[in-house]
Parts: C-alpha cells; structure tokens; sequence
C-alpha cells in the first residue's frame, strides 16, 4: 500500500504563496483558517543574512496528536486511512479546538464562520457547487476543524480510477498546492517506495521531518537551506 | 522472643503508616463538562486544576503582566494576546514512559 508523502524544498522556496494560493482556491480556505501556511523568518548576521521561506501544511503524521487527543475524548472524528493521510469528518466534530491545541505544527485550525472566499464578488470555484454535491471534505461547517487533506479528493479520484501511479504526476490526482509550484521545490508521491521520485530526493537532498523531538513522525520532509530551523 | 519480634514488626508497620499513605494515588478531580478550549473550560481546567499548573507555564510569550496593563489594554489581556502556548512546554510532562499523577502521553506513543 504506498504512503504519501510530501517534500518541501527551503532552498528552491522564494516565497511566492503560489501554494497558499492554489490551496485556498482548491480547498476554500480563508485567512481564520489556513490549511496552507507561508512562515518565513531571517537568519544569519548582518552582512550575511538571507530568509527562510517554509510553507506549512499538515504533516499527516504516522503518531498524530490531533487524532489521539480526538480519540481520548471519545470523538473520533480525527482518522488515518490506509494511505497515511489523516483526515477530519465534520459530521463529527465538535467544534471543541482540543486538536488545534496540541498539534506540534499547529495545522488544524477552528474555522468559526464559513466565510466567502471572495467577499462581495458571489460564489467563485468550489462555493459554485451545490453544498450538497460537494465533496465531504468540502462541506464545510461553522465551528468546526479543518486542515489540509493532502487533496484526498484528488488522490480518492485516482486510486478510483486505478491511476494511483499518476499521482503527483498527473494534474487531476496530485494536490494542487504541488501542481503550481514555479520552482518546482515542492514534490509529492509514495514515500513508502525507495524508488520513487520523492523517496530518491528525500535521501539525495538530506531533508528531514520538523520537530522530531515531538515524535510525531511526519510524512512531511523538508530540505533545509543553511540556517533554517528544523 | 517471638513475642519481642511481632511488637517491634507492629510496632514499625505502624510507624511506616503515614509514609505509606503518601505513596498513595491522588485523589481524581472531578473536571466535568464537555471538552472546551475556552478559559475555564475542561482543557484548562485538567492542566491548572490537576495539573497545578499556572496560565505563564503554558503561555510562555505573554509579555504582559497584569501590573504593566495601560488604560487602553484589554482588562483582563485577551487570549489573542496571550497567543499559542508554547508547545515545547508540553513535552515536559506529555513524554512516552513519563505518567505523573495521570498525566497521559500522546505524543510518540
């Protein structure tokens, strides 16, 4: 069974938010709550400085935090599927913010208000679509926790149609955060397979997981340019 | 002699008595409610109420101390002030192997 797996290259990274960019058209996100993130910082002493651009999204961690502290309160409304990517079930959630509070990375964010993607311009890509006919993951709530899905709608649509090999290849199966990328310093597919594009990078490149110490162990590796924090 | 030994066995069981109490398992608190993020709400009250612990622990960047409040400041200084806890925190109690007084670990288990 693969496991996806994303790499997020700190040193092709310019900052652009093409990622953000794509994700919020995708997905619908709004600023109360991203599920894609650009942190950037500046490192280094004056004359040499340079900035760290690092976009965070989920980790899709193989030990989640979200999904334990879900589980320990009788929720369950956090799961893992098969494919590594950890997903929320809004019909389940309660709006409680316990998994916003102890994820290392701070990726779920309590969306309080579903709100417009464009303010005073109508419904524009995904608020097009009948609420009904949207994908579950798309059906959003008030009140309710939300995170990046690594695109799980995408990557349901090729495992369905027996292209699970397409994906992060194919633009109608890869997350569109990794589609647009103009530096190409995003890459995603089956880290579970040594030899896969993404697996051959992550051991070439020397990338790593952030917050290790945690013991999450993400599914996210990041390889970092000189300076950046892990 | 028999008699000598079972009094002075009694005799240090009794002594030991108090020593022993304290190793006993704390008493549970009662928390109640349904999970809540807000400030006084369940997961705060786990961690000031059993966890002793106080707001600063968690919510290291608070700058802000109640006596450097000016006019203007929000009174009491908000949560958005106050910000993240600093998660780092967390792994001071939430380790693997490390269950103090009921404190559960998840993160690495």
């Amino acid at each position: 069974m693969a496991k996806f797996g994303r790499l997020i290259d700190t040193k092709r990274c310019m900052g652009c938010r093409s990622c953000v960019a794509a994700c919020a058209t995708e997905n619908h996100f709004t600023p109360d709550a991203q599920w894609n993130a650009m942190i950037e910082y500046e490192v280094g002493t004056y004359p040499e400085v340079s900035k760290i651009y690092n976009t965070m999204n989920c980790m899709h961690c193989e030990k989640p935090s979200c999904k334990a502290i879900c589980d320990k309160i009788g929720v369950k409304a956090i799961s893992k599927n098969e494919y590594g990517v950890v997903l929320i079930d809004y019909k389940k959630c309660i709006g409680c913010g316990y998994c916003a509070a102890v994820c290392p990375y701070g990726v779920p964010q309590l969306n309080a208000e579903v709100k417009p993607l464009y303010p005073g311009k109508g419904a524009q890509g995904m608020e097009s679509i009948a609420f009904a006919d949207r994908h579950p993951l798309h059906q959003k709530k008030p009140k309710t926790a939300e995170k990046c899905t690594f695109c799980w709608h995408k990557l349901e649509k090729a495992i369905k149609d027996g292209k699970a090999d397409r994906i992060g290849k194919d633009q109608d199966y890869t997350p569109a955060c990794d589609l647009v990328c103009p530096t190409q310093a995003r890459w995603f597919g089956d880290i579970s397979d040594p030899k896969s594009e993404i697996s051959m990078r992550i051991k070439a490149t020397n990338a790593v997981q952030l917050k290790k110490h945690f013991g999450n162990e993400p599914q996210v590796y990041y390889t970092l340019d000189k300076g950046a924090q892990s | 002699m028999r008699t000598l030994i079972t009094s002075l066995a009694l005799g240090l069981a009794v002594a030991m008595s108090p020593a022993l109490g304290a190793d006993a398992p704390a008493k549970k608190t009662s928390i109640g409610g349904k999970p809540s993020m807000a400030v006084g709400g369940r997961f705060h009250k786990v961690h000031e109420v059993q966890g002793k612990l106080d707001c600063k622990d968690c919510h290291r960047i608070v700058q802000k101390d109640i006596l450097y409040l000016r006019k203007d400041d929000p009174m009491p200084p908000k949560m958005a002030e106050v910000g993240q806890a600093d998660r780092k925190g967390c792994l001071t109690c939430h380790v693997p192997g490390y269950v103090p007084d009921g404190v559960r670990s998840y993160w690495g288990v």
